[in-house]
């Protein structure tokens, strides 16, 4: 082989080796291109299939996992598919056994079943259908259903399905609300308050109670406003409360307030007010509880009244005082401009004001143009005459009423009576006609009878005062007259015993300027002369002596009797052959040394004086009781006849006129006796001695 | 050797008057007495300071001026109160007694029912006065 063979052939095995690459190149190039078309095509493919499954997994977990029951059945109603919350519900496995849908149908709701079922297969569906179903557990259980029919693709009804919902619990619980509800109802239109609903200041809904409490009719309150039926004077508590409530500073309030009813008249309530909040807190509601409490209001007020009158008159013994107390309290009671207390003046006839309240005070707080009545004049005195209550509705037709500053056309009258007898009036008058009522004249007559008895008693202090005033009068007057008395008595005795000296020193002048011219006769005569200006002397001193004791025993100094006993038998002129003793030493006590004295002077004087015996004895002694000291002057003299025992204490009953005796001696010791509040008695019998007894208080 | 007094006498009792005077001249007594019949009188005599008397016996129940009035204006002045003053009364009275007393009296004698009684008393009362010493301010 040649070179050119070579390199021929060499040649031409390169280009055929070149031809063969290129060739190769785009077997390479179109292999990647079928292999890159074929890769696209296996992805598109992937996804394809992707989607298709993700697809059909959706659709089976939308119709195995919904909460609903779901099921398929052919159009005679044999069920071909059910998911497992069918299953639950009905208890049927249609892979165990077959189901029919009729045997579900509850025996009740056949007919509204089948109604259902011919709409299904006109209509092509059905919806809201709501009825029983009979379970396979025998169970009752309501259902929703929505059912549509499914159709091939020549538009040819082939089945139905349907979304079963199981609404027992749900129906069940609606009953159960609708029951509650009813329930609630009944209670709050039976309730015996008023309830009502509000919001913005409309009443949204009202109870029976609540009607009937204003008067209104329901519809009639719905177009009503809570401010409507309030009172102007109310306003400004109920908005300080509503504006807590709102700001949410509270939930409920309370307030006593007025509602004005449907025919104007005002009743009292209790108001008891809870928000209903929204979930902002915002008040979206109200819900008020009225409770009338007019009457247990209006007790309360009289009850308060009455105790506040009782109080403020509690002590109170000046009827003036008690008389400005009750017409304040009354008026405030009675809403009253004008309320007046008269006094009854039994002894003039006349009725006088006492007391006033509103108009009738001037600047100074007393009665302006006060004025005074007779007994049956004008309403006030024929109430004071009669003692009845009167109520005038309307004065200007009443001749009676008498105008008092000015005329007011109601007025109620109320006599202050204490046993029978009227003590006093409490008038009071309104502007308007016809404003007192029953209740008012109860409420006022109570009053009256409160204050009656004590006005009763403070009129019998007053009178009693008086007394004990003239009584000190009185007595000023007798310790004058008493004092006036004995410097008379005094004066007399002075001016009695001045001559007495005269004649005496007169008649000594005579014997001694004719003596030894003068008979025995004369001489005789002339003794008798002084003899009896002697017992003169004597019955002046004693006269005096008696006339000073006077009725005073307030000289409570410590008098030693036992000393003024002594004493005596030192001053006593004692005869000899008489002879006293003491046979225990006596008390000290209470009272008037010069009194005792006279006591115990007089008796031993006349036991001296009075004894006839050759020795004669007196004895003096006392013994102490648990009040008082009993003292005896014993003798063993003349004795007194029985007769004579009372007669002796007497003044001027001197049993012996032969004797220097006034008869006042005895008189003396039970003036004293008498003011030392004890007593004085003798046991004596004729010529067998006497024993004087006398008593002193402790 | 005893005084002679210069004794006024306030009584307004003729009767008492006597009494004194014949009372002195039986005891046979020296003083002089200065009657006067009532206060009024007295103090007009009282007037003359030339003449005051030694002591003064004065009644007490006398008409115009009594002698419990006669004392306090006595009393009163300076010059006349010192005049011992002895009340010659019946009254024994205790208001009256207190009451002297707290104007101020040199002494209180009662008069006696019996006149013997009275002339020893008057007898003692002036030989009392007479053994004292006065003063004699003029």
């Amino acid at each position: 082989m040649s070179q050119n063979q070579i390199d021929i052939l060499q040649r031409a095995l390169h280009r055929e080796r070149l031809a063969r690459k290129q060739a190769e190149k785009i077997l390479e190039d179109k292999s990647l291109q079928l292999y890159n078309t074929a890769e696209e095509l296996k992805k598109a493919n992937e996804k394809l299939g992707q989607l298709l499954d993700e697809k059909t997994s959706q659709l089976q977990g939308v119709f195995e996992n919904i909460n609903d029951a779901y099921l398929v059945m052919d159009l005679s109603g044999n069920v071909l598919k059910m998911n497992d919350a069918a299953i639950d519900l009905f208890g049927y496995d249609i892979d165990e056994e077959d189901l029919n849908v009729i045997n579900l149908i509850y025996k009740e709701d056949y007919t509204y079943a089948m109604e259902s079922f011919m709409q299904l297969r006109e209509e092509g569906f059905f919806t809201d259908y709501t009825a029983r179903v009979f379970t396979r557990r025998k169970e009752v259980k309501w259902v929703h259903i929505n059912a549509s029919v499914v159709y091939d693709k020549q538009n040819k009804p082939i089945a139905a399905q349907g979304v079963v919902r199981d609404i027992t619990e749900t129906k069940y619980t609606t009953e159960l609300i609708e029951e509650q509800k009813k329930q609630l109802d009944v209670i709050v239109e039976n309730a015996p308050f008023g309830i009502a609903l509000t919001q913005f200041g409309k009443m949204l809904k009202t109870n029976r109670a609540f009607q009937n409490l204003l008067g209104y009719t329901e519809e009639e309150l719905k177009v009503t406003t809570v401010k409507d039926i309030s009172v102007v004077e109310d306003y400004p508590e109920s908005r300080i409360q509503m504006e807590k409530m709102n700001s949410g500073a509270i939930d409920n309030f309370v307030i006593n307030k007025r509602y004005k009813k449907k025919d104007g008249s005002i009743i009292w309530a209790k108001t008891n007010v809870n928000a209903v909040r929204d979930q902002l807190g915002n008040t979206k509601y109200q819900v008020a509880l009225i409770e009338d409490i007019t009457s247990e209001r209006e007790k309360t007020l009289i009850i308060d009244m009455i105790n506040e009158v009782a109080k403020s008159i509690l002590g109170k013994v000046d009827i003036y005082e008690i008389a400005w107390e009750i017409t304040n309290s009354i008026a405030k009671f009675l809403g009253t401009e004008d309320c007046v207390i008269y006094l009854v003046n039994n002894k003039e006839k006349t009725i006088e004001q006492i007391a006033t309240y509103g108009e009738k005070l001037n600047e100074k707080n007393q009665i302006a143009n006060k004025m005074t009545l007779h007994l049956g004049q004008g309403i006030v005195g024929m109430v004071a005459q009669t003692g009845k209550a009167q109520i005038v509705n309307d004065t200007s037709k009443d001749d009676r009423y008498v105008v008092d500053g000015k005329r007011r056309l109601s007025e109620i009258t109320v006599p202050i009576l204490r046993d029978g007898e009227v003590i006093g009036i409490i008038d009071a008058e309104h502007n308007d006609k016809n404003y007192y009522t029953k209740e008012h004249l109860r409420t006022i007559q109570n009053i009256a009878n409160l204050v009656a008895m004590q006005l009763k008693s403070a009129i019998n202090l007053r009178e009693r005062e008086k007394a004990e005033s003239q009584n000190v009068e009185l007595l000023k007057a007798l310790e004058k007259r008493n004092n006036e008395l004995q410097e008379y008595a005094h004066v007399v005795s002075h001016d009695l015993k001045s001559p007495l000296r005269s004649i005496n020193a007169l008649t000594a002048w005579i014997k001694e300027d004719n003596k030894g011219k003068l008979d025995a006769v004369s001489l005789q005569n002339f003794g008798l002369i002084e003899t009896t200006l002697e017992k003169m002397e004597q019955l002046i001193i004693d006269i005096l002596e008696y006339s000073s004791i006077g009725t005073d025993a307030n000289v409570t100094k410590r008098v030693n009797l036992h000393n003024i006993v002594n004493d005596l038998k030192q001053v006593l002129y004692v005869p000899k052959h008489i002879s006293i003793e003491v046979l225990k030493v006596l008390p000290t006590v209470k009272g008037d040394k010069v009194k005792f004295q006279q006591v115990f002077q007089n008796l031993i004087g006349n036991a001296i004086k009075f004894n006839d015996k050759e020795k004669g004895l007196i004895e003096i002694d006392y013994f102490e009781h648990k009040t008082h000291y009993q003292f005896l002057v014993k003798d063993n003299g003349v004795g007194i006849e029985k007769k004579y025992h009372d007669k002796i204490f007497k003044i001027f009953h001197s049993l012996d006129n032969s004797k220097a005796s006034s008869g006042i001696g005895l008189s003396i010791v039970k003036k004293v006796i008498d003011l030392y509040q004890g007593e004085v008695w003798v046991e004596s019998k004729l010529n067998k001695g006497a024993t004087f007894h006398f008593t002193i208080k402790k | 050797m005893n005084k002679i007094l210069n004794v006024l006498l306030i009584e307004d009792d003729t009767i008492e008057i006597m009494k004194l005077n014949r009372t002195i001249s039986s005891l046979k007594l020296n003083h002089n007495i200065i009657e006067a019949n009532n206060g009024e009188e007295a103090l007009k005599i009282l007037e003359q300071k030339e003449m005051l008397p030694d002591i003064i016996l004065l009644d007490l129940n006398m008409p115009k001026i009594n002698g419990i009035e006669f004392l306090s204006i006595l009393k009163k002045d300076n010059l006349l109160k010192h005049i011992p003053t002895i009340v010659l009364t019946t009254s024994n009275n205790q208001k009256d007694l207190l009451e002297c007393y707290k104007i101020g009296i040199a002494g209180y004698v009662l008069k006696p029912l019996r006149y013997e009684e009275y002339v020893s008393k008057i007898e003692i009362l002036l030989s009392y006065w007479a053994i004292n010493e006065l003063t004699k301010e003029i």
